[in-house]
């Protein structure tokens, strides 16, 4: 069992035929720093998580199988594995039964883009309304600052039950 | 993770002097485990003793289930596993060729394809006398030869001794492959970063001793200095905690390392009134230092 290719020794979702093409070069991944406290595969999983968030890699983009990225980054595949489980746990990933590892489509990856983009609608709205109240700049900076620390003060609730 | 090496309370005495005192280590299967301990810690006793080139003095050691002391059970260990050792003796009368021919004789899962990449990659003068060869030149070509094997278990003992950087990384991309085709590599080192770099398993000796055994990854998610400040004096008692591995109170601070349990540590420091707590994670440089000063 010893000389099973690793493909073979993974359960059956993460079996990557070696012919299919793989669209992402391994180039958009950097080298990990190994020396850094931080372990490799979070090193990886954030480079991969970052790449979604840049563009440079879109939904439906076909990661590198895992002996490729392990070799041109020269670390240990149980690295590589590692993290496509775990991002594929996460929903950022896709493992297509004997195709690959892919980037989740969009609604899973960009449900928190979405909602920062709504959120700056609300509040790009909220200053424009304490404004036509008169608010300068300073004051509805402080306003937001101070109800954000107060939310962030544990057993806010319990007080305001009281 | 099944285990390819196993051994149980280990020992090999040179006269007097105790080598490996009472070794229990165990390598996972489809791992790249490093083996890491100062000169004369017992690394290449341990590794010896495992390829059957030398005798336990008491203990037992498995490879594949083969008992290593065994000498039929080690000659079926020697056809399924490569060693590479760390003075790298080949056949000096011979070519580059001629020894990669006889080599290659007798193995049947020989890799054509690997030796031809590494002949390339290494840049190794196929006529040139093996007594000729330069000392990193004589290490390539060892690591060719237990490379190409096509083993499912590579024993090295300081691989990349004596090599440039940029061949350090061919042979660590050399392992990454054979690992990926589902090899176990057991490799001693002194090169921390190379060890971080593609090793998940770690094992320190120390005087004979296993003083670590943990995957990579647990050592950097765990492993944490954490210094702390205190509005009175403190003791060093007051920091006898599960996960503590060494602790110096000087006045009001208090310098740690921990090795798990940190978030009970911190939190135990904060019961305390600490001042500030700063936490920081620590090299495997940093641990390996601290696992020899504590064991002198």
């Amino acid at each position: 069992m010893l000389l099973l290719p690793i493909q073979q020794r993974l359960p059956k979702f993460f079996w990557i035929s070696p012919d299919s093409l793989c669209y992402i070069s391994s180039t958009v991944f950097r080298k990990p720093n190994p020396s850094s406290g931080v372990p490799i595969y979070v090193q990886l999983k954030e480079q991969i998580r970052h790449a979604i968030e840049t563009g440079a890699l879109a939904p439906g983009d076909q990661l590198p199988g895992i002996r490729t990225l392990a070799e041109s980054l020269v670390i240990n595949p149980n690295t590589v594995i590692r993290v496509y489980r775990e991002l594929e746990q996460e929903g950022v990933l896709e493992i297509r039964h004997g195709l690959g590892a892919f980037i989740a489509p969009r609604r899973r990856n960009t449900a928190k883009a979405e909602k920062v983009r709504n959120a700056q609608d609300l509040v790009s709205e909220l200053v424009a309304t304490l404004r036509s109240h008169g608010l300068d700049e300073g004051e509805i900076r402080r306003l937001v600052e101070a109800e954000l620390s107060e939310t962030a003060l544990p057993g806010k609730e319990a007080l305001q039950r009281r | 993770m099944p285990s390819v090496i196993e051994t149980h309370d280990l020992r090999k005495n040179y006269g007097s002097h105790q080598a490996v005192r009472g070794l229990n280590l165990q390598v996972p299967s489809g791992s790249i485990c490093a083996f890491l301990g100062q000169n004369g810690a017992g690394k290449s006793s341990t590794l010896r003793m495992l390829f059957g080139m030398a005798r336990p003095t008491s203990g037992s050691g498995q490879i594949f289930g083969l008992r290593i002391d065994n000498e039929q059970d080690s000659l079926r260990i020697r056809q399924r596993a490569a060693f590479v050792a760390e003075d790298k003796r080949l056949y000096d009368y011979m070519t580059v060729a001629q020894i990669i021919r006889f080599t290659r004789s007798f193995f049947p899962n020989w890799r054509s394809d690997l030796e031809a990449r590494l002949l390339d990659q290494f840049e190794l003068p196929l006529d040139r006398r093996i007594r000729k060869l330069s000392k990193g030149m004589r290490t390539k070509l060892a690591l060719l030869l237990g490379f190409a094997r096509g083993s499912e278990l590579l024993i090295l003992d300081e691989p990349t001794e004596g090599l440039d950087p940029v061949a350090i990384e061919e042979v660590l991309q050399i392992i990454v492959s054979l690992v990926s085709d589902g090899a176990t590599i057991f490799f001693s080192s002194h090169q921390i970063a190379e060890v971080e770099q593609i090793a998940d398993h770690v094992l320190m000796i120390h005087r004979g001793q296993l003083v670590l055994d943990a995957p990579m990854d647990q050592v950097k998610d765990q492993y944490r200095h954490v210094q702390a400040v205190f509005p009175d004096l403190v003791s060093e008692q007051d920091f006898r905690l599960p996960g503590v591995e060494r602790v110096s109170a000087d006045g009001r601070i208090v310098t740690l390392v921990a090795s798990c349990n940190v978030d009970a540590i911190i939190s135990h420091a904060r019961r305390m009134h600490a001042d500030s707590i700063d936490v920081l994670p620590i090299s495997l440089k940093e641990i390996f230092l601290e696992k020899v000063r504590a064991g002198k």
